[in-house]
């Protein structure tokens, strides 16, 4: 536990030691008096004790929430010791998710306790375990400053928001080419009979088994090689610019949630790839919960995309969708192109969601990209909201 | 550019949070009348300014108070003026000032008006905190005015305030800073603030400490460092002298016994035949670089029973000030300078006390001396009466007082060689004797000084000689006993009959230092007789025969109190030996008491330091089944040696002394639960934590 004293108490003791000075010039015995009152006022706050080293902080928090959602977060503060109260002091709580949080308690008496609960939004994503608490009293004139930092439990993993998109040009297995917007013609595309399965909307109805229907009693389609080769591989890559929960990186976060959401609800499988601090990162076929957890916990690089494609087309294989959310600055700004080729020589398709990161910072510069044959671009942009940018 | 000022006191008002506690500003205004209070009582305002102010002071922390989410920028400006005004009014009151000491008198009033301008416009925290710093400079200049005791009083309430502003600024910058208060459990709404008595008064006990002990070891160094001597009349009024000392104890009976406030020995003649009570009634109260005796009356001649000064008409010395010795009648060689002022509280006779030779003398309405070279005022000094005095006194070493060759004694000293032709000749007989052994004149002295402190009583009741009988040599050689007057006298003629130019004089002695105000506090019962002895070339040098020469210089007794208090404890425990106890005997004894001290102190520290043990976990009956069972693993990990500390969590506990598992983590969840928690924890949960824990504890019991 670490004393110090407080910018007041070097102010008066100035002011003690310019009365000596006083007192001493003008013989004035008074002079030494109040010299010595002020002077104890400081000395007596470094004598008081503010036994804060028996006070425990427990935090509680709900285990799962968004980017910007409010949250309750409350605190039991309790004195475990047998012998000394602590007098009035405060907890600065930092915990990854919320900005630096400070509650007060009165003074607690040996073996007591008090809580608070507040309203915070969460402004950060990521998964958190611990946060660090300062316990500080100056009680009571403020003169002499007492902390104790202790590491304080509580898990939390704040997931990014996502918009939830109606329509995204994945190229649908179960659709017929003409109704796939942007879609390009795919040689051998649902030929390859692997099975049947149940009827969903959007099935053409020339894909109905109708043998298996009358033996089921409902719709059952054919399942054809295109079905299952079509997954949707998600690169995540760039520099973040600006700052909050708004930034480039972050909104690239939130787009590829949104994508991915939005696979996995029209029966995409998905693959996600990432850099990360030990080279690529990826998951695969994960679910809602793991998607948006691994999300939670992407950071973000500059790096080259080639390695991140690679990953994404060895999991998806040749006829998947390679959906990349990339900054447009950097060397992922410089490596999109190179990508897109990469990806197009491996026969997958490709929808590009860049950053514009000039939007975000204007000192930064947009690598020259003046798009590419057959795919998609959706821009993603500071002042633009990312569901009317992802509506395509 | 007023435009640009404008904008620029309203920017700086609005960065300020306004402070909102009611408490604090009262708390604050209490202080602030109390230092104004103070400053009245020293009479350094008049008691009507000091109402005005008093009623202004509490209209301005109102305005201040209603005012203070407001943008006050026209307020600002009109106490800017305000502020300027008051300049003119102290520049003002300056012309009237004749010393540079009279300006604290002003300078207060000042500051007054400036914490009363500043008292309209408070709106934040940090400027009622620089209010209450301000109050301390009025509380300074009230204390640097006051002489007495009685400002302990103003002290005692304005630290009291002071602490409870400090404690509640303290609370109001915390309420700025957090979210909210984390309140006791049981308490469903926000509980009323109340004053944290509990904290602050013990913060106020070892604050009092720390205080008592800073005082003891501050140094109080006694050196004067201004000359901004003060020096006025008093009240006036005082009995006219007439060319004589005019002593307003006594009336023109010169046998008469005195009682009361005055010396008898203030007069022209000091008869050794009278005797007198002499009242505890503080005479002056004097300001001074260092202790001194303070000399009053010069005595030249001695007929046997009297002596005499100087009963010619004194020449005057002029009327303005200072006032300067004349070089007839100054010293030579190595001298110390002190400095003093005076300040009269009970009538004094006509006559300037200084210490040892004045050489300046700051004192209004006309000074004489006469021909021994006592300074003698028109009439006598009355209550209020303040002068100053800077003084030299010879400070040549013993080496150089023994090794002073003799000389031939210059005409004008040959006066105090005089003695009464009745003189007894077993006067000078004891004088030889006493002196057999000596070379020099210095010793000669210190010899005939050690004699009479060895061999004779001091009573103030001492036998009257009969009529007819030499004083000093029934006091010598009958009685045995005497007082200042028969140990100097006795003294004097002793030196005079080596042919030693010597002399009585009569003045206080420096009285008690008050550690407090840092004046010396002069009773009429200090009134002293003394011996003043000529050296060649060095002049007159003060000796007392009765008791001691004060210290040439300033020791640590004067420079740190806490040096006074080991002092009267030595002479208390010196006063308990007995008295035939030889020096080293004394030592022994007092070596054991200190060492008896010590080891009662060390012993006492021992039992009342608070030992360190492990946290014995606090079960009560209504806990619940998961933390009675967290306490029975406690007991276990106890058992082994490995309890909980003070700092330390159940979490972290569990994780020094068992390999956590997901079956602890979650008994770990369900006693956080369960303690914390506004609810418990599921039944199912609470009871496979209990299982987890007290397996645990059996895992542990089993090492």
């Amino acid at each position: 536990m670490k004393r110090r004293p407080t910018r007041r108490a070097f102010v008066i003791t100035g002011i003690g030691a310019l009365l000596i000075m006083a007192a001493a010039t003008a013989q004035a015995g008074w002079l030494f008096v109040l010299a010595a009152g002020v002077l104890g006022l400081v000395g007596g706050s470094f004598a008081a004790r503010h036994r804060l080293g028996a006070l425990e902080v427990i935090r509680s928090v709900p285990r799962r929430a968004r980017v910007g959602d409010e949250l309750r977060l409350g605190y039991a503060i309790r004195n475990s010791s047998k012998r000394g109260g602590a007098p009035m002091f405060t907890v600065e709580d930092t915990f990854g998710p919320f900005p630096t949080t400070t509650v007060g308690s009165e003074r607690l008496g040996p073996g007591e306790s008090s809580h608070v609960e507040l309203v915070r939004m969460a402004a950060r994503r990521g998964r958190f375990v611990e946060g660090t608490a300062v316990i500080s009293s100056a009680a009571p004139f403020g003169l002499v400053r007492s902390k104790r930092r202790l590491e304080v439990p509580g898990e939390v993993t704040i997931v990014p928001r996502w918009v939830d998109l109606t329509t995204f040009p994945i190229f649908e297995p179960s659709s017929a080419p003409s109704e796939v917007l942007h879609e390009r013609p795919r040689a051998g595309a649902g030929e390859e009979f692997v099975g049947v399965r149940e009827f969903r909307p959007g099935d053409p109805l020339r894909s109905v088994h109708w043998r298996s229907t009358a033996r089921a009693g409902n719709l059952i389609v054919r399942e054809f090689e295109q079905e299952i080769s079509s997954r949707a591989g998600i690169v995540l890559a760039g520099a973040d610019h600006g700052t909050g929960p708004a930034s480039s990186f972050e909104t690239l976060v939130s787009a590829a949630a949104s994508v991915g959401l939005y696979a996995l609800s029209t029966g995409h499988p998905v693959h996600m790839a990432r850099a990360g601090t030990d080279g690529v990162e990826s998951i695969g076929d994960p679910s809602r919960h793991d998607l948006l957890d691994w999300l939670a916990s992407a950071t973000a690089g500059d790096v080259e995309l080639q390695q991140l494609v690679d990953e994404a087309l060895a999991r998806i294989g040749g006829r998947g969708t390679v959906v990349l959310c990339v900054d447009s600055a950097g060397t992922t700004g410089t490596s999109i192109p190179a990508a897109l080729d990469h990806i197009e020589r491996a026969g997958a398709r490709t929808i590009l969601v860049r950053a514009k990161a000039t939007s975000w910072d204007e000192s930064t510069t947009d690598q020259p990209f003046d798009g590419h044959a057959f795919v998609p671009l959706i821009t993603v942009e500071r002042d633009r909201e990312l569901g009317a940018c992802l509506a395509v | 550019m007023p435009g640009g000022l404008i904008e620029l006191i309203r920017r700086a008002n609005q960065t300020r949070k306004p402070e909102d506690s009611i408490a604090l500003r009262a708390v604050v205004l209490a202080a602030v009348l109390v230092a104004a209070l103070a400053l009245v009582a020293q009479k350094a305002v008049a008691p009507a300014t000091g109402l005005m102010l008093v009623v202004a002071l509490v209209t301005a922390y109102w305005v201040s108070y209603r005012r203070r989410n407001e943008d006050n920028w026209h307020i600002k400006i009109a106490l800017t003026l305000g502020a300027i005004l008051a300049l003119f009014r102290f520049l003002g009151q300056l012309s009237g000032i004749v010393t540079l000491d009279e300006v604290r008198f002003p300078l207060a009033d000042l500051f007054l008006w400036v914490q009363v301008l500043h008292g309209f416009d408070l709106p934040a925290r940090k400027d009622l905190n620089f209010s209450l710093g301000s109050s301390l400079t009025l509380m300074a200049v009230a204390g640097s005015i006051s002489l007495e005791n009685t400002f302990a009083l103003f002290l005692i309430v304005y630290f009291a305030l002071v602490i409870a502003a400090m404690a509640l600024a303290h609370r109001s910058e915390v309420e700025e800073r957090i979210s909210d208060w984390a309140l006791p459990r049981e308490s469903q709404a926000r509980p009323r603030w109340s004053f944290p008595l509990r904290d602050v008064g013990r913060a106020v006990a070892v604050t009092v400490v720390a205080s008592v002990a800073l005082f003891l070891v501050i140094p109080q160094p006694s050196g004067l460092r201004t000359f901004a001597l003060p020096f006025s009349i008093g009240n006036g009024g005082g009995l006219f002298a007439g060319g004589r000392i005019a002593n307003p104890g006594f009336g023109s009976e010169p046998s008469a016994r005195g009682v009361g406030g005055s010396y008898y020995g203030f007069s022209d003649t000091m008869d050794l035949r009278v005797r007198g009570d002499l009242s505890d009634e503080l005479v002056m109260r004097v300001r001074a670089s260092a202790p001194a005796f303070w000399r009053g009356i010069v005595f030249g001649s001695y007929d046997g029973t009297r002596w005499v000064g100087d009963q010619s008409d004194p020449t005057p010395l002029g009327t303005g000030a200072p006032a300067y010795y004349p070089i007839e009648f100054r010293s030579l060689g190595p001298r110390q300078t002190i400095s003093q002022t005076y300040y009269i509280e009970a009538e004094q006779p006509s006559v300037v006390f200084a210490a040892g030779q004045p050489d300046s003398v700051w004192f209004e309405g006309g000074l004489n001396i006469d021909k021994l070279g006592g300074l003698r005022t028109p009439s006598t000094l009355t209550p209020g009466t303040v002068y100053s005095v800077v003084s030299t006194r010879g400070s040549a070493t013993k080496k150089e007082l023994r090794t002073n060759p003799p000389e031939a004694i210059p005409e004008d000293i040959e006066k105090y060689l005089q003695l009464p032709s009745t003189l007894p000749v077993r006067v000078e007989e004891l004088a030889r004797r006493i002196t057999a052994g000596d070379t020099n004149n210095y010793d000669r002295v210190r010899s005939i000084e050690s004699y009479m402190r060895d061999n004779y009583e001091y009573s103030i009741d001492s036998p009257v000689p009969p009529r007819g009988r030499d004083a000093v040599d029934h006091f010598l050689f009958d009685t045995d006993v005497g007082f200042c007057e028969q140990f100097a006298s006795a003294t004097a003629v002793m030196l005079r009959s080596l042919g030693i130019p010597a002399r009585v004089v009569a003045g206080y002695t420096p009285g008690s230092r008050s550690p407090f105000t840092g004046y010396y506090e002069v009773h009429a019962s200090d009134a002293h007789a003394w011996v003043e002895v000529w050296f060649p070339r060095l002049g007159w040098y003060e000796f007392d025969p009765t008791f001691a020469v004060p210290p040439a210089s300033s020791d640590l007794a004067s420079l740190f109190p806490l040096a006074r208090v080991f002092r009267a404890v030595a002479v208390f425990i010196a006063a308990l030996m007995p008295a035939g106890m030889g020096s080293g005997l004394r030592y022994l004894v007092l070596a054991l008491l200190l060492l008896t001290i010590a080891v009662g102190l060390w012993i006492a520290s021992r039992k009342l330091r608070p030992r360190s043990r492990p946290v014995v976990p606090v079960v009560d009956r209504h806990a619940g089944p998961v933390t009675r069972a967290l306490a029975r693993f406690e007991d276990a990990s106890r058992a082994l040696g490995q309890g909980r500390k003070v700092s330390e969590t159940a979490a972290e506990l569990l994780t020094r002394t068992t390999r956590l598992e997901p079956a602890s983590v979650d008994a770990l969840r369900a006693f956080e639960q369960e303690r914390y928690g506004s609810e418990g924890p599921q039944e199912r949960d609470a009871r496979a934590a209990v299982d987890e824990l007290d397996r645990l504890s059996r895992e542990l019991s089993s090492l």
